[in-house]
């Protein structure tokens, strides 16, 4: 009987193991990794993340292997006679030793990338994100456009309950905002993130960061995305009912397409603030130029 | 060593002393930590 | 049930390891009152120990059900059973009952049961304030689950009762503070005591260092407990003047500041989580040493190492907020120390597979469960060390990875080291032993499903799923249905567990005094008979 259990066990973490180390390609969903994503910050933490993963799974294969070692030899059954040994000093401060040795080695390259990630210094981009319940608004502060992107409607009727829609046909499920947020490539944006009435989680996975948005703090993050495409994220903070359904969605474009569409965006946005200025100068400017904003979005 | 069904008068009051030591830093944190919020 | 304090004939037969047991057999003992004054008024170690155990076991199927519902919701993308207001609820309400409802009763409970017997105690030093501390507890979480009810639903703003968004809460906002009052002072009330306890009422030769280790960990945890519950008390209660009465500590529009809430909780929330694992710590190196047939390996590097954690959960705490904007000194202080939490962990681990070394084991449910332990809350460990690495946590934060981590180091951690000491002690509180058979499928059942539950959440974590959200993306569905299986499959296998409890406290196979008589197991609670006495060590043992 215990034999045939360590067998089961043995193969259960075998399984395990497999699982964990070999992905298959057939199965594209059933993802089982951390991304690589597209700038040099998130590579080098998806580099550190392989670090620290091999480092464990190294002294996990140690340490469990002496363990299953002990379980499978030292059994009364095979007439073992325990020894009478309770401590060894050379023992002890070795597997005190190592272990620091072994984190003052993750110590340094991963203080090296912190140091990286804090530096925003010499952005060529800065967008100011707040977080409301529950939607982001994005404001370009050099060129005063702003913003708000929510959830598309298309998703937002199909994930009421019992809303007769199958998710699975819907694109990029909650994944998908009216407005995203637009960046040109290959340039430092600098994301100063904040909130208007709780705290939200700014974040993007392909960018390798992700930020609290609190109300009264003014946070820094930055990212320079390497590739043109649309990249989408989620609030990764406690918000409230709708918490899950506040997508972050970011496209990078080349640069000379960015000129064409912020010079758009301006335009549209001297085009809403004309009459509504007429109409009254104390309105909040963000609330009347939505709709417009919208139509130009959309290109 | 007496029986110690009955604690005598000296264990008595040493439990007493400790019980009283730790209530007493018990309230110290809690208070401390809400001056200090106040102040901060 | 009454019992008078015999001697089994077991304990003179033969000298124990290093116990002599002094004169016995003190018979005009009154036994436990009838009926349902004795538990109302009872100030027994023993019988409140079970009250917080069988306390915690309901609240445990209660937080469970809690769980599935939970579980039930994300088998499937998109919304179909609840709002996802409620979903939130359940979250949050979910871990305020595992946390302070199951868990923590469920170790005060073994505390309660087991250090008087295993210091030599006649009971706990303050009986009364034992009793008043149990009730209050039942108090705290009758409110809590009656906040479940109130007009804008229950709390659901996350256990951690995050500002400004916890302000939000309805009705039920004063009952959940209120609640958390009361399980907090019923918590300082139990350390209290047992410190108490364990400062001044042991037998007489028993040394410091001679305290069993389960002992020695309640001791630190009891420590824990006094410095921190406080803490956390001063934080709600700030909440709650924030809400009613105009302060604004944590509110940004009145020159409060809401990271303030985030530092003073994880001051408070740091040392919880060792409040919950140390005495798992202590079950453990009770029990691979006695189905080891050998003795605890390195046993004062045990105690310092139990110490280092402790005091080291007091300068970690900011490695819950990485993302909420620190200065780097800030990120790398915190991650440097959280990182030296590894080291001491590590020398526990290490010491408990050199306790198997050349020993002679037997694989009787309580071990099966403590080797379960050893395993999975080392992978547990493994995932704590990686997010303390700051750069990588930007990425890991607030993901299903964390949910992963801290479930592996509380279900198959402490709650796997809990189900191991009932097993382990129940022979000596019934005097039955349990059916070996139905406890090995329960092992098993828990053991693959607790994996197929939790081990998805590591990949779902990794490829970016947000923690506590009710729906979510397509490209989640396939590891959150293994993981919702995982999960009905864990729920439906404790039902087993507590057809298992039920039958053996009715009956079954007479246990004998040292009921492991095979392994001859430490300890002076091995010395009284099965079942203990009612009142046991009326006379003090000496302990040589």
């Amino acid at each position: 009987m215990p034999k045939k259990m360590v067998r089961r066990a043995l193969a259960a973490t075998a399984v395990i193991g497999l699982s964990l180390l070999g992905s298959n390609p057939a199965m594209a969903a059933w993802t089982l990794n951390l991304r690589e994503g597209v700038t040099e910050l998130s590579r080098e933490i998806y580099g550190l993340h392989m670090l620290i993963l091999w480092v464990c799974v190294a002294i996990a294969v140690a340490v469990f292997s002496v363990m299953i070692y002990s379980i499978a030899t030292f059994r009364k059954s095979k007439g073992a006679v325990p020894a009478t040994f309770d401590h060894s000093t050379g023992a002890e401060v070795t597997w005190t030793i190592i272990p620091v040795v072994i984190l003052v080695a993750m110590a340094i390259p991963a203080a090296r990338t912190l140091v990286k990630i804090e530096d925003a210094s010499g952005s060529e981009l800065t967008v100011k994100v707040t977080g409301y319940q529950w939607k982001w608004q994005y404001d370009y502060v050099d060129h005063g456009v702003a913003f708000f992107s929510t959830l598309s409607s298309r998703h937002n009727e199909a994930r009421q309950v019992d809303s007769g829609v199958d998710v699975r046909q819907v694109d990029d499920y909650l994944l998908d905002v009216d407005n995203p947020l637009v960046v040109p490539v290959g340039k430092k944006v600098r994301v100063l993130v904040t909130a208007a009435d709780v705290i939200h989680n700014w974040w993007v996975p392909d960018f390798g960061l992700k930020k609290d948005a609190i109300p009264g703090y003014i946070n820094e993050l930055w990212f320079r995305a390497e590739k043109v495409g649309t990249y989408r994220g989620q609030c990764a903070e406690l918000c409230g009912r709708d918490h899950g359904f506040m997508p972050v969605v970011v496209r990078v474009v080349e640069q000379a397409q960015f000129d064409t569409w912020i010079a758009g965006q301006q335009a549209a946005r001297q085009a809403a603030a004309a009459p509504a200025a007429q109409a009254a100068a104390t309105v909040a400017p963000i609330a009347i130029e939505t709709p417009a904003l919208r139509v130009a979005a959309a290109e | 060593m007496a029986s110690q069904g009955e604690p005598g008068d000296r264990q008595r009051r040493r439990i007493r002393r400790t019980t009283v030591v730790l209530v007493l830093v018990a309230l110290a944190i809690y208070v401390s930590f809400i001056v200090s919020s106040m102040l901060a | 049930m009454s019992e008078t304090n015999q001697t089994h004939p077991d304990v003179l037969s033969r000298t124990h390891h290093d116990v002599e047991v002094a004169a016995q057999g003190h018979h005009d003992d009154h036994g436990p009152a009838r009926g349902i004054a004795r538990w109302l008024t009872t100030t027994n170690h023993k019988d409140i120990g079970t009250m917080y155990l069988v306390f915690s076991l309901v609240m445990f199927l209660i937080g469970g059900a809690m769980a599935l519902v939970i579980r039930a919701e994300l088998f499937m993308p998109g919304m179909q059973l609840v709002d996802p207001q409620f979903f939130n609820t359940m979250t949050t309400v979910h871990a305020l009952i595992m946390v302070f409802g199951a868990v923590m009763p469920a170790t005060v409970g073994l505390g309660n049961w087991m250090i008087p017997l295993q210091i030599g105690a006649p009971d706990m030093a303050l009986p009364r304030m034992n009793n008043f501390s149990f009730w209050l507890l039942v108090a705290a979480f009758s409110l809590l689950i009656l906040s479940l009810f109130m007009p804008g639903g229950g709390p659901a703003a996350g256990w951690t009762l995050y500002p400004p968004l916890v302000l939000q809460t309805g009705d039920a906002f004063p009952l959940a503070i209120f609640a958390i009052h009361l399980a907090g002072a019923s918590s300082i009330m139990g350390a209290i005591n047992i410190i108490v306890t364990i400062m001044n009422l042991r037998a007489p030769g028993m040394s410091l260092l001679k305290m069993p280790m389960f002992v020695w960990t309640w001791l630190i945890t009891a420590y824990l407990l006094i410095a921190v519950m406080p803490v956390f008390a001063g934080a709600v209660t700030m909440l709650l003047t924030d809400h009613f009465f105009g302060t604004t500590f944590f509110a940004a529009s009145g020159g409060g500041d809401p990271v303030l809430y985030q530092h003073i909780f994880w001051f408070f929330g740091h040392p919880e989580v060792y409040i919950m694992i140390l005495p798992a710590f202590g079950i453990v190196s009770e029990i691979i040493p006695t189905f080891s047939r050998k003795r605890l390996f390195g046993y004062d590097a045990m105690v310092y190492a139990t110490a280092s954690i402790a005091f080291l959960s007091f300068i970690v705490w900011a490695h819950h907020m990485f993302t909420v904007g620190m200065p780097l000194a800030g990120e790398m202080f915190f991650m440097l120390s959280t990182m030296l939490i590894a080291v001491p962990t590590g020398v526990k681990v290490f010491n408990w597979t050199a306790t198997m070394w050349k020993g002679s084991l037997t694989f009787e449910t309580p071990m099966l469960f403590a080797l379960a332990f050893l395993f999975l809350f080392t992978i547990g460990g493994f995932s704590g060390l990686m997010m303390a690495i700051a750069p990588v946590d930007f990425q890991y934060h607030d993901t299903y990875f964390i949910v992963a981590h801290f479930h592996y180091v509380l279900v198959p951690g402490a709650v796997f080291a809990i189900m191991a000491a009932v097993y382990y002690w129940m022979p000596k509180w019934t005097g039955h032993m349990y059916d070996e058979r139905l406890a090995r499928i329960h092992f098993w059942m828990s053991a693959i499903f607790v994996n197929v539950l939790f081990f998805p959440q590591h990949f779902l974590g990794l490829a970016g799923m947000p923690r506590r959200i009710p729906d979510y993306s397509t490209q989640f569905a396939d590891w959150n249905m293994v993981s919702s299986i995982g999960a009905f499959g864990f729920g439906l296998s404790q039902l087993l567990f507590v057809y298992i409890v039920w039958k053996t406290a009715r009956g079954g196979v007479k246990a004998t005094a040292e009921v492991w008589t095979d392994a001859r197991p430490q300890g002076l609670e091995w010395t009284v008979p099965s079942p203990a006495p009612y009142h046991t060590f009326d006379e003090a043992p000496l302990v040589k």
